[in-house]
Formats: C-alpha cells, sequence, structure tokens
C-alpha cells in the first residue's frame, strides 16, 4: 500500500481522535453488564426476545444535539482551470483517434471494436499529453476529447515532475451504444476519451454548448488493476446517469452499465489503459 | 498454558460459568467496543452493539467455525452489527452531533490548546462520519484497528485489492475533508 507522508499525517490525525475518543470508564461498566446479561440467559432464566432487538430498542437513535451540518468541501484543492481548446489544436491527434469517424457496432456481447484503445492511438495520446504538458508548463492535469471539443484541465502542481508519476498517465475511453429496438443495430450515441494523470480528479463540466458532464478517477492497485470511478450524466439527445466503481485490467474494455430509456436500450463500455512513460 | 478463545466460549456455552465469557471479555471487549464505536461515532449506541455483538457469540447466535482466527470472526460480527444498526436507524452517513466525546468534553475556561484539540477531535469524527459505511469501515480496519489489508478484506468480505482500493479513497476522502488539519 502506497504510504506518503500525508497518509502519515492523516493516519496521526485518526490515531489522535482515537486517543480522545477512547472511554475506559465505560468499559468496566460494559463488561459487567454483558457478564451479567450472558450469564443469566445462560442459566436457563426467561428471555425470549431477540437480543439485537431488544438490545438495540433501548435507545432509538445517536442522542440528543444540534446536529452539525458539514459542509463538504471540493474533492480536490487543486485549481482545476477548464479551458475550451478548439478542434484544430491537435487535429491530427484526434482524427487518428477514431472519436470523429460515425460508427456501428454491429454487436455487444463483446466489447464493441470501437470501446478499444489500440496502440497506435495510445500512442497518440501519450504524445498529445507530452505536447500540451510543455505547452502549459507542467500545469496540465487532464485532457478529454469528445470528438467536437477538446477540453484542458490545469492544476498548480507540477505535472510529471518525477520519472515515478510518468509511469501512472492513463488514457479512459468511455463510449455509450444504443439501438431503439432489439432488431435494429447498436448505434455509438456518445464517446469520450480522457487522458490524465492517475489519481486525478478529472471534471468535465457541463458548458452551453453541452450539458454532459463527466467526473472520473483512476488508481493503479498494486496488481497492476486499475479502479476507476465514473460519473458520467448525459442530457440531450441520450439521457443517461450512470455512476460506476469498477476494476479494470489495463487495455480490456468493460461494460459499466446497461440500461432501457424510453424503448432505447443503452450500454455503457469503458477501457482504461496506461500510457507508455517512454512516449513524449 | 492460557485456554484459547475457542475453548473459553465452548466453555461457557456448556457449563454457564461467567468466568469463561469474562476472560473473554477482557481479551475482546475493548478492541470490539473500539471498532463499533469508530463505525458508529457515538458512544451510547456503541454501548449496546457490542453487548449484542457479545451476547450473540454467547448464545451461539453466531457460531465460530474456525474459518479464520477468533478475532477476526469477532470483528465480522462486529461489523455485521454495526452495519445493521446504522441500516435499521436509516444513517449511513452519520451525521455528528455537538456532543463531544467524553473524554474529550472541554469546558469553557479550559485553556487554547484543549479547545483546539476538542475541535480537532470533532473534526476528525464529522469527517468520518461523512464517509460511507464501507469506506469507513476500510478506514477504520486498517488505519485505526491496524489490521493487515488481507485481513480486513476477509473481515469485510472482499479482494485484498478492493480493500487497498477502499482505503486508499477514504484517506483520499479524509484528506479533502480534513485539509485544514493537515500540512
Amino acid at each position: 500500500m502506497t504510504s506518503t507522508r500525508d497518509d502519515e499525517h492523516l493516519d496521526k490525525l485518526l490515531t489522535d481522535w482515537d486517543r480522545q475518543s477512547t472511554t475506559e470508564d465505560r468499559l468496566d461498566g460494559l463488561h459487567q453488564q454483558i457478564l451479567a446479561e450472558a450469564v443469566e440467559t445462560q442459566s436457563g432464566a426467561p428471555n425470549d426476545e431477540p437480543v439485537s432487538r431488544r438490545v438495540l430498542e433501548r435507545r432509538t437513535g445517536f442522542g440528543a444535539g444540534q446536529c452539525v451540518r458539514f459542509e463538504h468541501r471540493s474533492w480536490m484543492a487543486q485549481l482545476v482551470v477548464t479551458v475550451t481548446v478548439m478542434l484544430l489544436l491537435s487535429l491530427g491527434v484526434f482524427l487518428s483517434s477514431g472519436l470523429l469517424q460515425p460508427t456501428t457496432v454491429t454487436h455487444t456481447d463483446v466489447p464493441p471494436e470501437f470501446a478499444w484503445l489500440n496502440d497506435e492511438q495510445l500512442q497518440n495520446k501519450a504524445a498529445l499529453l507530452a505536447e500540451m504538458e510543455s505547452m502549459f508548463d507542467g500545469q496540465l492535469a487532464w485532457v478529454a476529447e469528445d470528438g467536437e471539443r477538446v477540453e484542458l484541465g490545469l492544476d498548480n502542481s507540477p505535472l510529471f515532475s518525477s520519472s515515478e508519476s510518468a509511469k501512472d498517465r492513463v488514457a479512459i475511453r468511455l463510449v455509450v451504444v444504443r439501438r431503439d429496438n432489439s432488431a435494429a443495430g447498436w448505434q455509438v450515441a456518445w464517446a469520450m476519451d480522457v487522458s490524465s494523470r492517475q489519481e486525478e480528479m478529472v471534471r468535465v463540466a457541463s458548458t452551453e454548448q453541452s450539458d454532459n458532464a463527466l467526473q472520473l478517477w483512476s488508481y493503479k492497485l498494486p496488481d497492476g488493476l486499475i479502479a476507476v470511478d465514473c460519473n458520467l450524466q448525459l442530457a440531450g439527445d441520450v439521457e443517461l446517469d450512470a455512476k460506476t466503481s469498477t476494476l479494470c485490467r489495463d487495455g480490456q474494455p468493460q461494460q459499466i452499465l446497461e440500461t432501457r430509456r424510453a424503448g432505447t436500450e443503452y450500454r455503457v463500455f469503458q477501457t482504461v489503459a496506461l500510457l507508455d512513460q517512454e512516449v513524449g | 498454558m492460557a485456554d484459547s478463545d475457542q475453548h473459553l466460549l465452548q466453555q461457557f456455552r456448556e457449563t454457564g460459568r461467567g468466568e469463561f465469557l469474562d476472560e473473554l471479555l477482557r481479551r475482546h471487549l475493548k478492541p470490539i467496543r473500539s471498532l463499533v464505536f469508530q463505525m458508529l461515532l457515538d458512544h451510547d449506541a456503541a454501548d449496546d452493539v457490542t453487548q449484542d455483538v457479545f451476547l450473540r457469540v454467547a448464545r451461539g447466535i453466531a457460531r465460530f467455525e474456525g474459518r479464520s482466527e477468533f478475532s477476526t470472526w469477532l470483528f465480522q460480527i462486529a461489523m455485521n452489527c454495526s452495519r445493521s444498526f446504522l441500516k435499521r436507524n436509516g444513517r449511513s452517513r452519520v451525521e455528528f452531533h455537538d456532543e463531544l466525546p467524553e473524554s474529550s468534553a472541554v469546558s469553557q475556561r479550559q485553556p487554547d490548546g484543549a479547545v483546539l484539540l476538542a475541535e480537532l477531535t470533532t473534526d476528525v469524527q464529522t469527517a468520518l462520519g461523512q464517509l460511507s459505511p464501507q469506506l469507513r469501515a476500510a478506514v477504520v480496519l486498517v488505519c485505526l484497528q491496524k489490521q493487515p489489508p488481507a485481513t480486513a478484506a476477509e473481515i469485510e468480505g472482499c479482494s485484498t485489492d478492493t480493500m487497498y482500493w477502499r482505503v486508499h479513497k477514504a484517506r483520499q476522502e479524509l484528506k479533502q475533508l480534513l485539509a485544514e488539519h493537515l500540512p
């Protein structure tokens, strides 16, 4: 398990809290209470009421007092600036990703071909990241492409500042396919590619041009599996709300959602691939 | 040589003599009560659920089959009882009330350091309460109870990888929630 200095600070906070919260004085009373009740019932005294019900119904809540409402802070303390960049910026790269090409998926029993990220696409994404990183002086956190627009997430902390972090870039492809009836073929309804650092909270917010929003977070586990949290909200032609947590194999497409809305079937595929650290 | 936990439990069930259970309680009450409190974040509820855990064990409602360590089995029961309590009370995310834990209660006359400590305690507890039960269980088992991730995974009935992931995710959320207390 990764043990960073931040983790150590956090663990110390937790340990201090635990020490403060320990109530040794309650243990003796509790000990005696349990002992008495257990011995009493073990010796055959009448006591037919279920344990959990009898014990737990003695109290109805967590105690009196005014409730303290906690205000969530944003997930990431980083300053993320989302910049919409016109397609021309890296047109060649995006065209080669296939996102601009209309695609018909003939079957979905296996992940559609469109869901895969091939080697050439991965190399292009790694190259794009390297270019962007250079352009934004190491502040690039993520790049998202949906075939019509490209969004960049920037933050204050340096990107790829060490060879270690450079290993942890990932490309994630999300594809939504739909069909209006079982006889019809599957059509790609929406797709987006995201390239980011590992553990980066990617937030593609809705804009005036698009009501779609996406949050992604990925983390590579010690055994090579990649954990991905995805919160996808599509509005407009396709209405979909997918919130998933999955463990993925590097480069292996995975169906993360299947749903039906107003007679139309939808399936969502997700592919996560580690980007080659040597590229770029 | 000290009797094994399993032997003590068996003896208690067979004889009903308190000294066997008394010894089991000496060994396990403190960590189990601590675990339950860390899940429920309420001392009264923790007392009740802890009592429920040991009465289930004593009465044989929960049966130890030797497939894991006795302490791991107890932790499993404690976690299940805690989750049931949270579910029954509709509190997957625990709302933390402004009464401080008894041992850290402060009066208005206490020096600033004590007040700050009490605030920190409150903030940590509130942050833990914001975690989902699943993530809270992960951080409680691994970070507070110092269980190896593999054991924590066994207690929670998930893979070790998933436990790593949950701990990481829980830490991420806690770091955000407690940012003002971290360097």
